[in-house]
């Protein structure tokens, strides 16, 4: 085992070997693989070598291609032509994925793909096929007795009937991911890890790792996709960095340190190259004006205890990996969600425990939703219906509003957002994702609040509208509004915050100003090396 | 078939063909059947069926199902599924005509009980849509069999019939303007209402938001749990008024008349939201319930068997609404072709 494992990294250490080398060594071995989009080259002649029975984490910033990559793993892109890949030394059809199943691939996606009404007995049975009786029929007891094995041999002891919406969330991931490596064989195959622990708060993420480490023991090789870096270097012996498309560095992680790779996922190199001109210059103003809203000691589902203030005329981003409280956050100060929410939020020299929607409303506190499909637009309305909606009781008298009152508004917010004004009486749904989101800001704009809050405010919004965005917080900061944007992009939080704090596990672990807002220090606090920089 | 085409691709985004838009099947198709089906009945029955008399049987006796199919339009536009319309109806009826023969009520007091019946009847299916958050469908399913088991209470399962209720009150329903009777009036005057409220005010707005997507609504600020039990007390309140009104079309009180008129009433407000850019609205309603009431009308005058008639209303409501679904697949397809061009 250990032998076997010497000889794979010691592959590794050289990924651009040539095409003729024996793939026998490897668990999974990539070639050459490209993916093109139509106008994007997602993947760029991609090689991978996975040793089996290792842990091997694949790096990298959102939109550096490791999705893509495991989604052309997985059968759902095919690659481009030209891409060879091998699983334990057999030729693996990419872009099949029935394929891949018999040759030993397996996938954990981030969503785990469970059905929670259900217990982990029929979530495995549904997987791998019920145990049946001589009689037609299903013997219940015998396929209770196999989940329960299958996670205790894994050290899980699960209730195999008890319904997984009632499980533990690593509880739920167990059963994900027991049923996707129960078919392999000892020794064999390939299980890939979407992003398991996003969702789990750091201290349930060891028992996870335990199992982990567990089905590496068996010999099958572990593929994991991850964010967090600190985790990455607890569990995985190798890794490889991605970016923009093409493998930046491969390698056993005994080789490197933390501050190494992040370097490398951040690309550290080009950043300290741009020239200081490169920087918007409103990066450099200084904000003077009043608090509009002061919290203190928020605690969340995610959050433990942020304290926070927001002023007149600053665009403050926030940054943090999934479930670092980045994506709560927002919708905690709007007003979005109050459920097990505490605080105290100072508003106008008023402190109020919570900020039910109504109340964040009529002080002036706007929302713009992260999920735009499901809770920004009104997909059967037209564009000009969902900018108006907020804005209707002003236009109205008696509740009873004009149409043509309504449409110049509309049309007007379209505009200040540089949206055309024109399409305003087309469906919104059949708008562009950066259209809609132009519409959604319009209509969040034209009841002049006096904190505007976005919760991934550029999510499926092309480049082009994204600007146009970014301008608009500005220009509208410049008038006093001020602004919080969370986003798990951080190209987003370079190019429109005058600060950025940075969340992790539930607190603020950063808060950067000014020249420090770059992305080897924002990815690095989010990722955990700070520990090791302070 | 070749008007679904023209109106499928011109209601795509091609401005300035303004008038294929408003005009186009998708918009108005209820009417082209309608002329359709009037022109079938008056070659067919040349002598009884294109004559005013007609019209007016058609509209007098399709008012009240016309106001039930409204009634629902409102919680509808709020995705609220009010199923227990038809009971509230039979219940109102029955109550109605049980204040005036039993209990000696003047007319008006027994009429304004009834329609503070409907209210009660409203919030009640409010408590327990909204308050208790039970899914409309089956929450009002639950009080609509309440409600069956109250009117037979009142009425011991028996018709309630009285001189009482020939008489003024009688006349309510019967009574005639030019041929027209005071249903169909009011079934007018309730769509402009419901018209009025749902394209000119705010409230109106707000319960398409919430119909459309409910959480959407609620990061708006908008109180969906306060509209969408005003909702559930509009529906209450206007089948009650229809209650009322049918009591004196028909002379009785009778228990088992309501609850046919719920599968109808849904049909013509689904085959009504078709019309008029796609969304529950009353003017389209309406045009639904006089589709289906010249339809059957026309098929009695032409002498068809009673089993005609149903399947004549099952027949429209397939057709309309897969006539509207291909438009918009056609719509849907053309406009991928087009940006595909680009």
């Amino acid at each position: 085992m250990h032998a076997l494992l010497k000889t794979a990294s010691g592959a590794h250490a050289a990924p651009d070997a040539s095409r003729g080398v024996d793939p026998g060594s490897s668990a999974l071995r990539l070639r050459g693989v490209s993916k093109t989009f139509p106008g994007v080259r997602a993947l760029r002649a991609i090689d991978l070598d996975v040793a089996p029975g290792s842990v091997h984490a694949l790096l990298g910033h959102n939109g550096c291609g490791k999705s893509t990559l495991v989604k052309t793993l997985a059968g759902i892109h095919s690659p481009d032509p030209g891409a060879d890949a091998w699983i334990g030394g057999k030729k693996l059809h990419l872009g099949d994925l029935e394929d891949a199943e018999r040759k030993g691939l397996r996938f954990v996606h981030q969503d785990l793909g469970i059905v929670p009404e259900l217990g982990a007995a029929d979530n495995i049975g549904l997987a791998l096929g019920y145990r049946r009786r001589r009689i037609p029929g299903i013997d219940w007891r015998a396929q209770g007795e196999v989940a329960r094995e299958l996670l205790a041999e894994f050290g899980f002891a699960i209730d195999p009937w008890r319904p997984l919406a009632e499980a533990s969330p690593p509880e739920r991931a167990a059963v994900a991911i027991v049923r996707a490596v129960a078919g392999s064989r000892r020794g064999h195959g390939v299980v890939v890890l979407d992003e398991p622990t996003a969702a789990l708060p750091a201290h349930e993420v060891d028992q996870l790792f335990s199992m982990i480490r567990r089905i590496s023991a068996t010999g099958t090789a572990v593929l994991l996709v991850s964010h967090r870096l600190d985790e990455v270097l607890s569990i995985a012996d190798h890794a490889t960095v991605m970016r923009a498309g093409e493998v930046v560095w491969s390698g056993a992680l005994t080789q490197t340190t933390i501050g190494r790779l992040v370097d490398l996922i951040a690309d550290a190199g080009e950043q300290a190259g741009r020239p200081e001109t490169d920087r918007p210059e409103h990066q450099r103003a200084r904000v003077s004006a009043g608090v509009v809203l002061d919290a203190r000691d928020v605690v969340g589902r995610h959050l433990r205890g942020v304290s926070l203030s927001l002023h007149a005329g600053e665009v403050v981003g926030v940054a943090g990996l999934l479930g670092s409280g980045r994506e709560e956050l927002p919708y905690v100060l709007a007003g979005g969600t109050t459920l097990g929410v505490s605080g105290a939020f100072t508003i106008d020299g008023v402190t109020h425990r919570a900020l039910p929607i109504a109340k964040a409303r009529a002080l002036g506190l706007a929302l713009v939703p992260a999920d735009r499909a499901g809770e920004g637009i009104f997909g059967d309305f037209t564009a000009r219906e969902n900018v108006t909606l907020p804005g209707l009781p002003a236009l109205s008298r008696r509740g009873v509003f004009g149409p043509r009152a309504e449409r110049s508004f509309g049309r007007r917010w379209l505009e200040a957002v540089r949206a055309d004004p024109r399409s305003d009486e087309r469906p919104i749904t059949t708008l562009s994702g950066g259209n809609q989101q132009k519409a959604v800001l319009a209509r969040w704009l034209s009841v002049q609040p006096r904190l505007l809050v976005l919760a991934e405010p550029t999510a499926g919004v092309d480049i082009g509208a994204r600007g146009a965005i970014y301008d608009e917080l500005r220009r509208r900061a410049g008038d006093g509004l001020a602004v919080l944007m969370a986003s798990s992009d951080v190209e987003d939080l370079l190019a429109a915050c005058d600060r950025v704090i940075v969340l992790r596990d539930g607190v603020v672990v950063a808060e950067l100003a000014g020249r420090e807002i770059n992305k080897p220090a924002i990815v690095g606090a989010m990722e955990g090396a700070h520990r090791e920089h302070d | 078939m070749s008007t679904i085409e023209i109106a499928g691709t011109a209601s795509i985004a091609r401005r300035g063909v303004a008038w294929r838009k408003h005009l186009g099947f998708g918009n108005v198709g209820i009417v082209y059947v309608l002329v359709v089906l009037i022109a079938i009945f008056s070659l067919w029955a040349p002598d009884t069926f294109p004559t005013w008399q007609t019209a007016k049987t058609v509209l007098n006796q399709n008012a009240i199902a016309g106001l039930i199919a409204l009634s629902l339009v409102v919680p509808l536009s709020a995705r609220v599924f009010d199923l227990s319309v038809g009971s509230a109806l039979g219940l109102s009826n029955v109550l109605v005509a049980w204040l005036l023969v039993h209990k000696g009520f003047a007319i008006v007091p027994a009429i304004g009980l009834t329609v503070l019946a409907g209210l009660a009847i409203g919030a009640l299916n409010g408590v327990v849509v909204v308050g208790a958050r039970i899914d409309s469908f089956i929450g009002t399913l639950a009080t609509g069999s309440l409600m069956v088991a109250a009117t037979s209470l009142v009425s011991d399962d028996q018709a309630i019939i009285g001189n009482r209720l020939n008489g003024t009150f009688g006349k309510i329903a019967t009574d005639s303007v030019g041929g027209i009777q005071l249903p169909v009036i009011l079934m007018v005057v309730v769509a402009v209402v419901v018209w009025f409220t749902q394209k000119h005010t705010v409230a109106g707005r707000r319960m398409y938001a919430i119909g459309f997507n409910e959480r959407g609504a609620e990061l708006t600020g908008i109180r969906t749990h306060r509209l969408r039990f005003i909702s559930l007390v509009v529906s209450g309140v206007v089948a009650a008024i229809a209650g009322v009104l049918l009591a004196s079309q028909v002379s009785s009180g009778s228990p088992g008349i309501g609850p046919p008129y719920l599968l109808n009433a849904f049909a013509a407000a689904f085959l009504g939201a078709t019309q008029f850019g796609g969304r529950f609205n009353a003017w389209g309603t309406v045009l639904a319930v006089i589709l289906v009431g010249t339809g059957t009308t026309g098929l009695v005058l032409v002498g068809a068997h009673p089993w005609a008639q149903s399947m004549f209303s099952g027949v429209v409501l397939l057709v309309a609404l897969a006539a509207t679904n291909l438009e918009r697949t056609l719509a849907a397809r053309t406009w991928i072709q087009a940006r595909r061009r680009r």
